[in-house]
């Protein structure tokens, strides 16, 4: 039941919230407590997923939802493994900054704050769902609130942004109901495929030992269609992770989108593409992936790289970030598509931790925008002087983002590339050693920042600007922690996924 | 042969560690704003270090402490480790560490004292301390790469550590980013050998390159990215450009980091790695060695800010270090290493103290005539100056001279010739310097006037550092032969016999000196002395100042213009980067985005067509058929009188009536 | 007529104890149709100040009564009236739909206040509507289907230009009769082809019985070409009825013009009926019931093919010129066309489940597309504008009607949590099911092309949400609240609920589309 409570805790706090007769500082407070409440559960339910066996899955609730006949019989059936056990703690723990970073919206509270629930609704269930129907309902919920919530308490340009956000990522998603439905038909008619036809369980299961993988059955069009509805899938996460050239909702999206909502986008949202990789796409046709191996490397290449350059160009405090985003999701790539266990071991933290610190990233903006109402980077300077202690974090963040060591960005992008050079295709080395650039790129737009923002003479403009407020150090207070405490001693996030990464691996790559 | 690590070692780290924590959280409430902390836990660290050098010349020779404890496993079980190795390397760089350090903190407690953020300064130094020591002390190349950028790290805070003035910020960030480059290179390194070995432990990656399965190319790459992480941090040719603006930074920090300890990092980590160099390897070494110690030791003579000259004498001299390791004699680089150390940063505190003295003003123009104001000062600057000069019994001399053989034993004679080039440079700027600033008329009477003796914070260090750079203390022969010839790899080495890759194995002994030929005697000998002189000759008759030319106009321009290595990079590389970046940024928002944009108002516009399109058909067939219209539309008037109700009645009506009749019907019968 | 066409020996020997049966199983229809004659008595004695409401009152007794008379009339699949009519499950779905759907739109019509006068003449005519698309849903003979079809249309016509002093009405009742003959002919001309070939006007063989049809001829049939082209024929009419493409143009053009309840019962009844017809002549043509011999079967995979086409591009069409529609009647009008092609898309794969799926996505197509409309009606009425923008901050005006308008667009683009959702989920799980089992790549880019007309759709459907909620809420238009109280209420939830719940708990309905569908194909 604790999985069940933990996903729909934040729903009946909408509905408390929706039905709230109180002013606006009541419903923040309904709208905080039921937060807390989710991210005390999300950390349950993270803590009972250590030590699990190989393809093991903890909490497992499994409910007839739909029985029409043994061939539509649709299932409430969740779990969580250590792969989603680490993505719901995380999950939790941005709620709860960006929750505390909320209390400031004052436009529209109530809707505010039951959208901001909902969101996590569908962000819970998508990590919990081991049937592809349910997956599919809960990824999609997903969008709604976040067009609402950048399109109501956005920036100027915020309609144009959530739209494109939404049509983006539902011309994403409609490839993955495509890919589910055959995935779904070929299966009921294969003789040899004894489970439940929408289970991920049970797909990935028969994916292992299925001849010609799990669309076998069609024969040859099978085979021709295996490798559309890989890509099909790869498409539908790779928007939301986001891979280039699908990545340009991304920077508007972030730019609009108020700050507590920029550090879920980022923080969460993008990695359940990621995840979406890993529990869906990559297990189904572990064939088909073999052979995208290069190409996935290659995207991850062209992020890293691409986007650092773009990020190097931008002139937007918020925009920079967000672009750096897209480059350090590249390392996500470049380690899937290693299949190694460096490699996958340094995607998932690069996962983890990307969430943590692009969110301290996106709230630092915020403290500074909340001050200046810009976000132009030359506009500021000598905020050091003006804010130590915003400065100090400010540069923690920006240097853990530039993977400095004793920072949790160190691991991900160190065993990214250990892995990725071992890559099990051709080419992976010559990858590797290109993505190398990323690391002096980052470097160089990260310092220009931080000169830019931090140093330097007080810009006069800034005379006023007061040090970051307890509510805004509270707000990032759960990130820094794990920032620091993961980049010492990564051996609990590792362990946590360990299980996860050695069944996928014998998956993907025997 | 491994022997038990004693359980104070880690201490090391651990003291300044703990001080630095403390600075962080309550540096300002803390008396005397926690300086006093720092220091006493940088002495402590001192004390353990000496307490472990001697605890290491106990053991036999060959053996070496190791403990290590694992810190975190793969999910397929490879294990990382936190481990600590202590051979002669580790050993006498520690010492060096702790030892400069704990003077630079001294100093600078009067150096920096009621500066605004004193006691962050304070907390940065401490932290350098520990990752340097991190660095010194790792057993395995992840660790030594942490403490690598960390140290990285500490250097950028410090460079920028008065970076309302925006210039500092930039020499900081500039300082950051070329070593990355060079970092880049050293990862290379690592992900090959990570590959091979599949482990980053040092005996690991030794074994590995002892009986090296990869090809020796790999071998080779592999060793010249390490290196090229040394070219980084030790501002090696091409990256020696950060190193000069690096004197943005207080003095203290430029005679503790890049003099003494950071910069000679990379020194170190080239011995560390010695046994993956092939020939090749150490060719590419031994010649940016060569270049570096010449290039910079001809800028040297042209500046006129004495922190610059120190600048470009550092990089000659690691240049000098580098030379070492490249001819196959870690030892002699790593000798060099410890006796530069002290010396030179004797001479950058020396320099600090004239520049406190002078009231933040460090150029050789406002200079002359000190060494009656600040004698302490002067006779230990003049110390060494003759340590780095080379004279006999100096410290300096014998390091030189064991490289400068080394390199002869090699039969890389250019090199050599290089080195025996830049020595006599070296000797001859400093001259210049000492002279232009100690000697002579005073060229800024104001400033000399108001210029005192610094206080003893300040002169102590001085004269502990003068002290050890007089060469005797180092009965040199047993020194590099205890702590450098038997390094944690030896006994690898023995293993290597049969492998030609390392270079180790291809003489199995490093030229045993002191059986020097008499010509090369007579020239170790002469080399300091004739620069010196040449300087005398040109700068004491005071005809000459720190503006006049002193050498052929070619060379003088290149030395002027910094071998226009920051023209190459300021003017092509760096522009060249954002240019891309700017169309990068430009492809993104006009074409990526773009597609996307014109996808959807390709979208629209098909929407509007087929919109109309439906229009014009409806409207074209209604007046098509018009007469039809006309027809209906009078159907529909008559309607309007309302007596369609009536027909609509009668109709269906009649239907009604007969549909029932019709089934009444069929139910009877 | 009607019995003369179908030769009304046969019948009268028919055996007499099934005549209960036209009773017992067309009680809603009877009561519809006897209920017309009354409303016109009635209105011709009743003084003109009460003859309106009298009208009104009688019509919605008769609409209620009949709906439950429909939801409890006994069906099943053997049954056959006089031969020419089916009371099985297809016909009692859609028959419940189509009462339903003149339940709504009479309230509604009565609520938004669209038709003040001539209400009697209202009434008649909806009722006959009704009645006509109940009876076009149970025809199993090609001359009563035609004749049931024209009684929908007819009615159809006079409606779509009831509001006399509306010009902009009259003109669309213009347009929609001149189509709607043209497609008559279409149709006529098919029909009598497909005498020719079946020599029987008997669509449908229930199983266990011998009735010669279309459906157990059809393997005599399909060796001529011109059996397609008869199919196509037939097909040709009910695509104007649907307003599939390529015969969708007429359906904006009268949705603006007409009333906003009858379009809205254009939009779902009309079409229902249209949908119920097509799925039995479709079944017959592919000869259900009876073995398929090969030359049929390559006669069918043609006929499917043609189908498949039809569905992609009406899809695309509707999807596509809806993007830039302003008119929110004409906006949906547009999707209307686009749901006719989902729906065509479902028919296509020519299965029970494909039927069933067809069936299923009617039942949400009409809570969510009657509600939209309904709902446009309200705004319409407080208003006075029929544009999307104003809609403008709805949001925030009168929440939860703007709830519920947003509720129906997710369900009509077809996102979970919602019913539509499901029906899409179902329609193209058939759809790719098929191109698997038959190895067919069209069926599988088809559906696909399919499945990416769904952004589409969510771009035009969010122009509502845009303008109800993410407008600047500092400008709101003044003064306008748009009431919703009362029956409007009660009503709306009652088809709102649906929406939703039918997107959580769809097991129930599947079961008793399966069950409407057995027996339609093979």
């Amino acid at each position: 039941m604790l999985l069940t409570f933990t996903i729909f805790a934040p729903l009946v706090g909408m509905i408390a919230v929706l039905l709230s007769k109180g002013d606006a500082k009541q419903i923040r407070g309904i709208g905080m407590t039921f937060t807390l409440i989710t991210a005390v559960l999300c950390t349950l339910v993270a803590a009972q997923c250590f030590g699990l066996g190989q393809d093991e899955y903890t909490l497992v609730k499994d409910y007839s939802w739909i029985h029409v006949s043994s061939d539509l019989d649709i299932r409430y059936h969740i779990g969580v493994d250590g792969l989603s056990g680490m993505l719901i703690f995380l999950t939790g723990l941005l709620a709860v900054c960006a929750g505390i970073a909320s209390l400031r919206i004052d436009q529209n509270v109530k809707g505010y704050w039951a959208m901001f629930l909902l969101l996590h609704v569908g962000v819970l269930g998508t990590f919990a769902s081991l049937d592809m129907f349910l997956f599919y309902v809960f990824w999609e919920i997903m969008l709604l609130p976040m067009y609402f919530l950048i399109g109501i308490w956005g920036g100027p340009r915020r309609m144009y942004a959530a739209i494109k956000f939404f049509l983006y990522t539902l011309a994403g998603s409609i490839l993955l109901l495509a890919g589910i439905l055959v995935v779904y038909f070929t299966l009921t008619s294969d003789g040899n495929f004894t489970g439940n036809a929408l289970s991920i369980v049970d797909i990935t299961n028969y994916a292992k030992t299925a001849p010609g993988g799990i669309l076998g059955s069609l024969g040859a069009m099978g085979a021709t269609l295996a490798p559309w509805i890989f890509a099909g899938m790869f498409i539908a996460f790779a928007v939301k992770v986001p891979v280039f050239p699908f990545h340009t909702w991304l920077p508007d999206a972030h730019v609009e989108a108020p700050t507590p909502i920029s550090v879920i986008l980022a923080g969460i949202l993008l990695k359940l593409g990621a995840y979406g990789m890993l529990r869906i796409n990559f297990p189904f046709f572990p064939g088909v992936f073999e052979n995208a191996a290069f190409w996935i490397g290659l995207l991850g290449l062209i992020n890293i790289v691409y986007g650092a350059f773009v990020a190097m160009a931008q002139t937007d405090f918020k925009k920079m970030i967000a672009y750096s985003s897209v480059s350090h999701m590249g390392f996500v790539l470049l380690g899937f598509a290693a299949m190694t266990s460096e490699g996958m071991t340094g995607a998932i933290m690069q996962i983890f931790n990307h969430g943590t610190i692009s969110g301290l990233l996106f709230l630092m903006v915020g403290v500074v925008y909340e001050r200046a109402h810009h976000r132009d980077l030359n506009r500021f300077g000598g905020l050091m002087w003006k804010m130590p202690v915003f400065g100090t974090i400010a540069s923690m963040a920006m240097f853990a983002s530039l993977g400095l060591p004793s920072l949790s960005g160190f691991w991900g992008e160190m065993f990214t590339f250990l892995g990725s050079y071992k890559g099990g295709y051709d080419g992976a080395k010559v990858i590797t050693l290109l993505a190398l650039i990323g690391l002096v790129l980052t470097a160089v737009y990260y310092l220009r920042a931080i000169q830019k923002v931090l140093l330097g003479k007080l810009n006069p403009a800034c005379e006023n600007f007061a040090d970051i407020s307890k509510t805004e150090l509270w707000s990032m207070l759960p990130l820094i922690v794990p920032t620091i405490v993961f980049g010492v001693w990564p051996g609990p996030l590792i362990d946590i996924f360990a299980p996860f990464v050695n069944g996928i691996l014998a998956q993907i790559a025997p | 042969m491994e022997q038990a690590l004693p359980a104070y070692v880690p201490w090391i780290i651990f003291l300044p560690a703990i001080a630095g924590l403390i600075q962080q959280f309550m540096g300002k409430k803390l008396p005397r704003q926690g300086d006093i902390l720092v220091i006493g836990a940088m002495a402590g660290s001192l004390a353990l270090s000496v307490a472990m050098l001697f605890g290491w010349m106990a053991l036999e020779p060959g053996q070496f402490f190791h403990a290590k404890m694992t810190w975190f496993t793969l999910p397929n079980g490879t294990e990382f480790y936190l481990g600590i190795m202590v051979d002669g390397l580790t050993a006498a760089l520690s010492i060096v560490v702790t030892l400069v350090a704990t003077l630079v903190f001294l100093f600078s407690s009067a150096y920096m004292k009621g500066d605004a953020n004193y006691e962050r300064f304070f907390f940065w130094l401490s932290f350098f301390g520990v990752a340097m020591l991190i660095l010194t002390l790792a057993d395995n190349l992840l660790m030594l790469f942490i403490g690598w950028e960390l140290v990285g790290l500490c250097s950028y805070k410090l460079i920028g550590f008065w970076s309302q003035d925006l210039a500092n910020a930039e020499a900081a960030k500039k300082a950051f980013i070329t070593t990355r480059i060079g970092d880049v290179g050293m990862m290379v390194g690592i992900l090959i050998l990570y590959n091979v070995t599949g482990s980053l432990q040092f005996d690991a990656i030794y074994a590995a390159a002892a009986n090296w399965e990869g090809s020796t190319g790999l071998l080779t790459m592999a060793g010249i990215g390490i290196f090229l992480g040394a070219v980084g941090k030790s501002a090696q040719f091409p990256l020696q450009v950060w190193l000069p603006d690096a004197m943005a930074g207080p003095t203290p920090v430029s005679a503790l980091i890049h003099a003494a300890t950071m910069v000679a990092a990379g020194v170190y980590l080239a011995a560390r790695m010695f046994p993956i160099f092939t020939p090749d390897a150490l060719g590419y070494i031994a010649a940016t060695g060569a270049v570096t110690a010449f290039g910079a030791a001809i800028i040297a003579v042209v500046q006129t800010d004495i922190k610059k000259v120190l600048a470009y004498s550092t990089i000659s001299q690691l240049g000098y270090m580098m030379i070492g390791v490249g001819c196959g004699a870690p030892w002699a680089g790593m000798f060099h290493l410890v006796t530069h150390a002290f010396f030179k940063a004797c001479l950058f505190l020396g320099s600090g103290s004239v520049i406190y003295a002078m009231h933040h003003a460090q150029d050789l123009k406002d200079m002359g005539g000190l060494r009656k104001k600040m004698p302490i000062t002067f006779a230990t600057f003049l110390v060494a100056t003759f340590a780095l000069a080379g004279l006999p019994f100096m410290s300096g001399f014998y390091s030189k001279d064991a490289i400068l053989y080394a390199a002869l034993g090699d039969h890389s004679y250019w090199i050599f010739g290089f080195g025996f080039a830049a020595a006599f440079l070296t000797a001859f700027y400093m001259t210049r310097m000492v002279w232009l600033c100690f000697f002579g008329e005073p060229r800024n009477q104001e400033k000399y006037d108001h210029a005192k003796e610094s206080p003893w914070q300040m002169t102590l260090p001085l004269v502990v550092l003068a002290v050890l750079s007089i060469g005797v203390i180092y009965n040199q022969t047993h020194f590099a032969d205890t702590f450098f010839r038997t390094p944690a790899y030896q006994e690898q080495f023995a293993k290597t016999d049969s492998n030609e890759n390392a270079y180790w194995a291809a003489d199995a002994e490093p030229p045993a000196h002191h059986d020097h030929e008499t010509w090369f005697t007579m020239l170790a000998w002469t080399l300091g002395p004739a620069g010196i002189g040449l300087g005398l000759l040109l700068y004491a008759r005071g005809k000459r100042n720190e503006k006049s030319r002193v050498m052929p106009q070619a060379m003088q321009s290149y030395a002027e213009n910094l071998a226009y290595m920051d023209d190459l990079y300021l003017g092509a590389v760096v522009p060249g980067f954002d240019r891309t970046a700017e169309s990068a940024r430009w492809t993104d928002e006009n074409i990526v985005d773009g597609l996307v944009n014109v996808t959807g108002r390709g979208g629209l516009l098909v929407g509007d067509i087929s919109g109309d399109f439906d229009q014009v058909v409806v409207d074209g067939a209604v007046t098509l058929s018009a007469d039809v219209a006309q027809g209906a539309g009078a159907v529909v008037s008559t309607a309007q009188t309302g007596r369609i109700r009536n027909y609509l009645a009668g109709a269906i009506g009649a239907t009604a009536v007969v549909i029932v009749g019709v089934i009444f019907a069929l139910w009877i019968l | 007529m009607l019995f003369a066409e179908s030769n009304l020996p046969e019948l009268v020997s028919s055996d007499l104890v099934n005549l209960g049966p036209v009773f017992r199983h067309f009680m809603a229809e009877t009561i519809l149709v006897l209920t017309i004659p009354i409303i016109l008595l009635v209105d011709l004695k009743v003084g003109k100040e009460r003859r309106d409401e009298a009208a009104a009152k009688i019509g919605l007794l008769a609409l209620v009564t009949a709906f439950f008379f429909a939801l409890f009339q006994p069906s099943g699949s053997g049954i056959v009236v006089a031969k020419i009519f089916r009371a099985d499950g297809l016909a009692q779905v859609f028959r419940v739909i189509a009462i339903a759907t003149g339940m709504v739109a009479a309230v509604a019509t009565l609520r938004t206040g669209q038709v003040k006068k001539g209400r009697s003449e209202f009434f008649v005519l909806l009722l006959g509507a009704v009645a006509g698309a109940c009876l076009t849903a149970a025809a199993n003979d090609l001359a009563v289907l035609y004749l049931a079809v024209e009684t929908l249309s007819i009615c159809g016509y006079l409606l779509a230009g009831i509001k006399k002093e509306d010009l902009a009405g009259s003109e669309a009742a213009m347009k929609y009769v001149i189509f709607g003959a043209v497609s008559s002919c279409f149709m006529l001309f098919g029909m009598s082809l497909l005498y020719g070939f079946a020599g029987t006007l008997t669509i449908t063989t229930p199983e266990g019985s011998e009735i010669v049809s279309l459906a157990s001829r059809a393997n005599a049939a399909a060796g001529s070409p011109a059996y397609l082209i008869a199919l196509i024929m037939v097909m040709g009419g009910f695509a104007y009825k649907v307003a599939a493409a390529p015969f969708q143009f007429w359906c904006p053009d009268v949705y603006e013009g007409s009333p906003t309840p009858v379009a809205a019962f254009l939009a779902v009844a009309s079409k229902g009926a249209g949908f119920a017809a097509i799925l039995r002549i479709v079944g017959a043509a592919t000869g259900a019931g009876s073995v398929v011999t090969d030359s049929l079967a390559v006669s069918s995979e043609h006929f499917r093919l043609l189908l498949l086409f039809m569905a992609v591009i009406t899809i695309t069409l509707g999807n596509v010129a809806a993007l830039r529609q302003n008119n929110s009647k004409r906006l949906l009008a547009y999707s209307a066309i686009a749901h006719a092609g989902y729906l065509l898309l479902g028919v296509a794969v020519t299965t029970d489940f494909g039927a069933s799926a067809v069936i299923f996505y009617m039942v949400v197509y009409f809570f969510m597309t009657l509600g939209a409309f309904y709902l446009v009606g309200i705004v319409e009425r407080d208003t006075g504008r029929t544009d999307v923008d104003a809609f403008e901050g709805l949001g925030y005006r009168s929440p939860w009607l703007a709830a519920c308008m947003f509720l129906f667009l997710v369900s009509l683009t077809g996102l979970p949590p919602t019913a539509g959702f499901v029906g899409k989920f179902l329609i193209f799980k058939e759809v790719f099911a098929y191109s698997g089992e038959h190895g067919s790549q069209l069926f599988f880019w088809g559906g696909v092309i399919g499945l990416l007309n769904a952004p589409i759709g969510l771009y035009y459907y969010m122009r509502f949400a845009k303008v109800m909620y993410l407008c600047d809420q500092k400008r709101l238009p003044e003064g306008t609240k748009v009431r919703f109280a009362g029956l409007d209420k009660g009503l709306m939830y009652a088809v709102a609920a649906p929406v939703l719940l039918l997107g959580i708990f769809f097991g129930g309905l599947i079961g008793l589309a399966q069950d409407a569908a057995r027996g339609i194909f093979q």
